[in-house]
């Protein structure tokens, strides 16, 4: 099975490239053949620190097949003992010991894409994984076919439950924690997008248009600052929150 | 639609704290069984209301600048009441508030040790004041000044959140009615909407606390009465967070408290994602 996938990323307006708290993976483009592929964003939460490098110790682990639905819990202890170790290296003032006693939190939505012929003749299978408001959509034929897991752009709000670092912050999270599966056919291309920009495709899809004719247009590394133009101008516009953007774009080519 | 500029380091918003500091605040905090006297309440409330903002605002790196904040005393005198390095300040950026609290106290607090059990951890408490009881309550007064400093703050920062004072006090004003001093603050306006007032009344009645009413009628004195009719009612979008908070809100809930905690209305400020499983 061939797969070509991209992303394009952006920092909230206003702050640095060091400041971006998203994360992505994998962060080099993709043009090859495998059985299996794994996809994730992620998207670290604005008022914990150390989130940035939360969301890239997940969508990382996803990607090594770590975070499935079923070992999830088994894996989480790991990976939270590890960012601890990270951040407490140096002695830290008061205000960032405290902030770090709650820890870090982080949405993420992860896509595994295994190839197979199944009993209806399709191509492949994919199942995805979901906690918090970054979200993947599935377009075929100019359709969009599944939104996950946010289905409406009201869903959105500023306080999504998030997977945290602290271990006593995840209890209700199974709850929050959403799996999805479906087929996949040659022509399908997924979007996969932190919150900011999801709710602005979600919207479009509500007026009646085709949000992922532009997102599929963004087409080589060469047009990462047309991304840029275009995110700012839709913040000027107010069409989107000024936040942190990020797309995976994955494509399954004819 | 006010109240929806967004808070930023280019754009930061402003907090201004009224803090009585009467000689009437050494009188017992929240009825006879307590040993605290009411200034001790109000410095509890003060450090933990700077602190909890603090918090909010830090990150890895450092401490961002998405508030400025001064407090003013009023009681013998009125004027700047930030101690130490930041003495005379009418206000500050958050991250020196930070940096420069007059001492570090270790305190104990229990906390839940994830297996369903309660542990107790040692945890650092920032002090910037200490408790003051002395003189009469000047609270027009202090509420003048705290518009003279707002006005000030929005020339500089006409298209900010719109600035928050909370005045923290046990209600008794010596200068005679604060309702057209407090109308004074509530009037000044930034392009999103109007400045906001709430108040914190710290009282000696054991009474439960009440926080965020939308109505004077279960209030128990003409003071706290008083203070509630002054208070700004909450913002659509605090509103809402209040609610997912669980706190009960109405149409007419406004920014006051009864021998409360006004730490929730930290949380009630949007500076980015809050995760809703963080408490």
């Amino acid at each position: 099975m061939h797969i070509l996938s991209q992303a394009f990323w952006l920092p909230k307006a206003g702050n640095s490239k060091e400041e971006y708290e998203d994360a992505f993976w994998p962060e080099q483009q993709i043009d090859q053949s495998a059985k299996t592929f794994r996809f994730a964003v992620a998207d670290g939460a604005t008022e914990t620190s150390f989130s940035g490098l939360w969301a890239k110790m997940l969508v990382r682990a996803y990607c090594r097949g770590n975070l499935a639905e079923k070992i999830l819990f088994k894996s989480l202890p790991a990976l939270q003992k590890r960012w601890l170790e990270c951040v407490s290296k140096t002695p830290l003032p008061w205000f960032a010991e405290e902030k770090l006693r709650s820890g870090a939190f982080s949405s993420i939505v992860g896509l595994t894409i295994k190839h197979g012929t199944s009993r209806n003749g399709k191509l492949a299978r994919w199942k995805a994984l979901a906690i918090g408001d970054s979200c993947l959509f599935q377009v075929r034929g100019n359709k969009l076919i599944t939104p996950f897991p946010f289905t409406d752009s009201e869903q959105f709000n500023s306080r999504p439950s998030l997977l945290s670092s602290n271990p006593i912050y995840n209890e209700g999270i199974l709850n929050s924690s959403m799996q999805k599966s479906g087929s996949l056919d040659e022509g399908d291309t997924f979007y996969l997008m932190t919150d900011a920009l999801a709710c602005w495709f979600l919207r479009a899809v509500e007026s009646n248009q085709k949000p992922w004719e532009i997102l599929r247009d963004f087409a080589t590394s060469d047009e990462m600052a047309s991304f840029s133009d275009w995110i700012a101008n839709l913040r000027k516009a107010h069409l989107i929150r000024n936040d942190d953007v990020t797309l995976l774009r994955v494509e399954v080519p004819l | 639609m006010p109240y929806t500029a967004e808070i930023s380091r280019s754009n930061p918003s402003c907090f201004l704290f009224l803090i009585d500091q009467s000689g009437s605040m050494q009188d017992p905090f929240q009825g006879g069984e307590s040993t605290k006297i009411k200034a001790d309440g109000v410095a509890d409330a003060i450090n933990r209301l700077l602190q909890n903002l603090v918090i909010k605002c830090a990150k890895e790196e450092g401490v961002r600048d998405y508030y400025h904040v001064g407090v003013i005393g009023y009681g013998a005198t009125v004027g700047p009441a930030f101690i130490g390095a930041l003495a005379g300040k009418e206000l500050a950026p958050i991250s020196e508030i930070a940096t420069m609290p007059a001492r570090v106290e270790e305190r104990t607090k229990q906390v839940d040790d994830g297996v369903g059990g309660l542990v107790d951890q040692t945890i650092k408490f920032p002090v910037w004041f200490d408790p003051v009881a002395n003189g009469g309550t000047p609270m027009c007064q202090a509420l003048s000044s705290s518009q003279s400093i707002l006005s000030g703050w929005l020339k500089k920062y006409p298209d900010c959140f719109p600035p928050i004072a909370i005045n923290i006090t046990d209600g008794e004003s010596t200068d005679g009615d604060p309702t057209s001093a407090a109308n004074g603050i509530k009037s000044l306006v930034s392009s999103d909407g109007n400045a906001l007032l709430f108040n914190v009344h710290v009282s000696s009645q054991g009474v439960m606390p009440i926080e965020f009413p939308d109505s004077e009628a279960r209030l128990p004195d003409q003071y706290a009465q008083l203070l509630f009719r002054i208070s700004s009612p909450l913002p659509d979008y605090m509103r809402s967070i209040a609610q997912q908070e669980g706190f009960t809100v109405s149409d007419g809930t406004r920014g006051f408290v009864f021998n409360g905690n006004m730490v929730s209305v930290i949380k009630f400020l949007d500076i980015g994602t809050r995760p809703s499983n963080l408490r």
